[in-house]
């Protein structure tokens, strides 16, 4: 569950959230959409504690960011950058092994979790391979991988499929999917109305820093008495 | 968690074969090219004991008369000074009056100040004219009935203490320079690349604490500094001890270095002490950079700084003041430079030392503010 109370934030005088709310119920696939500069990636920045909010709360599981910062980290998952993100002449297991630790697991765990989630993603073939040989696919589920082997419950993603081929993307579908029968919450911010129609059941639409509209995908096209969220998007945005 | 940090860091370095090899490669090139410099100075040597090659207005008898110690040949020629330029000889000697009973014997010396050769061959010159001059004058004292040694009015006895000059002169900035830049090479990446690769982002978003991921990525330009400084001091001595001549050239008779075991304990702390500010002065520019091309620009700057600086140390007079030795970087060289002497007294070496503390600890106080916020990676 992630929630969000009449939260600004002001980059020195430049204010590029207005008290924005919203609440995103546990075990949900949510699409973020907005144009660029909408405030999309600040709005995550601020949800991952990357940066506090000037004035607002904000609560993951129920826990305050701002107060237990820590508590929360254990709980996100985070995937910002694509596949940039990943030590490129280390190999797929050495980077999984370093969030493991970092993320506060000791060795034997570490080691017993990259085993589990190798096989539940098929990276057995090439676990043990320096990554700068691997294709954007491969890595795209090595950074997957990295970002929940701490088994958090929020998965908080930037354009995930971005620059994946056809079969990549439909393996890294599969696994936001199974994120969800994991009772896990997914937040995808996304410029792919395709992938969100498949993916997502709920909508948050941001623009200028405000949020327009925060619920379900059906409310959003009965609203705008759309077909997609595409056509839904386009209409309550004001775009032709 | 900090041991964490400082494994990765280091894999990340022994993985890129590049941050391997600016490490390394020292051992290889200094002593090839102090073989090949070495190699063409005794050459110089033996061709100018052998023959010295010059140009005269007088044949060849009449010069080995004059200047009996001197082995030379005449080198006929329409334009000596186009010779001399093109170093085909090596200086012009022309007497203006061939009557040498007619004092004083006027003497023209022209030689090429760019040739090594030449200034060599004019030295040697003047020491045979200044001989056959003594000669003359003692025998024309005598043919006065003038005792030759009322002429000298002091006795003069030298003596010289000498350490090895070319050390002395080239190790301060050496050590240094490849100090600042084994340090640049890896921190460039350390924060500033992670930054733009988004992995600060992931890390931040983690169980780390902000002073182990400082102080990890801290320990590990530390010990790339002192590693890189190390190697390339060891291939420097290595390539004198296999090049004495290097040395000779220099106009050394020395070719040891004999520090005391107090310039030992100096030399050590104050590298020590330099590589920690180095170290956070590099972190300090990689938080601050955008991504890693901008923080080797500006760290590019910092390593062209020892070389500027050692130049001031070379022209400077030892006697400067003490609270120079408070300055970054010129304080190092100089203080460097004293050591390798046995004469850098405690007083300024204390005064270095506290300095090079301190400005550690304001770097690293300043690293933890900037990270405090997450605002570097905005």
């Amino acid at each position: 569950m992630i929630e969000l109370i009449n939260v600004t934030k002001k980059f020195g005088k430049n204010e590029v959230i207005h008290n924005v709310s919203f609440k995103i119920p546990k075990g949900r696939i949510v699409a973020l959409i907005g144009a660029n500069g909408s405030g999309k990636t600040t709005l995550m920045r601020m949800i991952s504690t990357i940066i506090e909010p000037t004035s607002g709360e904000i609560f993951v599981d129920g826990i305050n960011v701002k107060k237990s910062s820590n508590e929360c980290k254990k709980r996100i998952g985070l995937i910002l950058g694509g596949d940039a993100t990943l030590f490129k002449n280390f190999t797929a297991r050495e980077n999984i092994y370093y969030f493991a630790r970092l993320q506060g697991m000791d060795d034997n765990s570490a080691k017993e979790c990259i085993n589990k989630i190798s096989n539940l993603l098929n990276m057995n073939d090439y676990i043990d391979k320096r990554v700068d040989i691997f294709s954007r696919g491969m890595r795209q589920k090595v950074v997957l991988a990295s970002a929940l082997i701490h088994d958090p419950s929020i998965l908080l993603m930037d354009e995930p499929s971005t620059g994946l081929d056809v079969f990549a993307i439909i393996d890294v579908q599969n696994i936001i999917k199974s994120c969800q029968n994991l009772n896990k919450t997914v937040l995808i911010s996304s410029h792919n109305f395709n992938e969100i129609e498949k993916l997502c059941d709920y909508i948050i639409i941001i623009e200028a820093g405000r949020i327009i509209f925060a619920n379900e995908a059906s409310a959003l096209k009965s609203l705008t008495s759309s077909y997609s969220v595409e056509e839904a998007f386009k209409k309550i945005s004001g775009l032709k | 968690m900090t041991l964490e940090i400082i494994k990765k860091e280091f894999l990340k370095i022994i993985r890129d074969k590049r941050s391997l090899l600016s490490i390394f490669l020292p051992l290889v090139i200094f002593p090839l090219i102090f073989s090949f410099v070495g190699l063409q100075a005794e050459q110089s040597q033996e061709t100018l004991n052998e023959n010295v090659l010059i140009f005269s207005n007088v044949d060849e008898e009449f010069l080995k008369d004059f200047l009996p110690n001197l082995n030379f040949s005449l080198v006929d020629c329409d334009n000596p000074e186009k010779y001399l330029v093109e170093e085909k000889i090596y200086a012009i000697v022309n007497f203006e009056n061939l009557d040498i009973t007619q004092m004083p014997i006027s003497v023209n010396v022209v030689y090429n100040a760019n040739s090594n050769l030449s200034i060599e061959t004019y030295s040697k010159i003047m020491i045979e004219l200044d001989t056959v001059n003594g000669i003359i004058i003692n025998q024309n004292l005598i043919d006065a009935g003038v005792n030759p040694d009322v002429l000298n009015g002091i006795s003069i006895n030298s003596k010289t203490i000498e350490t090895n000059t070319l050390f002395v002169m080239l190790a301060p900035l050496l050590i240094v320079s490849l100090l600042v830049s084994g340090g640049a090479n890896v921190s460039a990446d350390i924060f500033a690349g992670e930054k733009e690769r988004g992995l600060l982002e992931r890390t931040i978003v983690t169980q780390v604490n902000k002073n182990s991921l400082l102080y990890g990525k801290m320990a590990v330009v530390f010990t790339m500094t002192i590693l890189s400084a190390t190697i390339s001091t060891l291939a420097y001595a290595l390539s004198i001890a296999i090049n004495p001549s290097i040395s000779k050239m220099f106009g050394s008779t020395s070719t040891s270095l004999n520090l005391e075991v107090t310039s030992y304990i100096q030399l050590v702390t104050i590298i020590l002490t330099f590589c920690a500010f180095i170290s956070s002065v590099l972190i300090t520019i990689s938080i601050l950079s955008k991504n890693a091309k901008e923080a080797s620009s500006h760290m590019s700057i910092l390593t062209m700084l020892p070389s500027i600086i050692s130049l001031l140390v070379t022209f400077a007079s030892f006697g400067i003041n003490k609270w120079a030795y408070v300055v970054p970087f010129y304080g190092a060289i100089a203080g460097l430079k004293l050591i390798f002497l046995n004469a850098f007294e405690w007083s300024n070496y204390l005064l270095l030392l506290i300095s090079q503390i301190v400005l550690c600890g304001l770097f690293t106080y300043i690293n933890q503010k900037l990270i405090e916020g997450n605002k570097f990676l905005l």
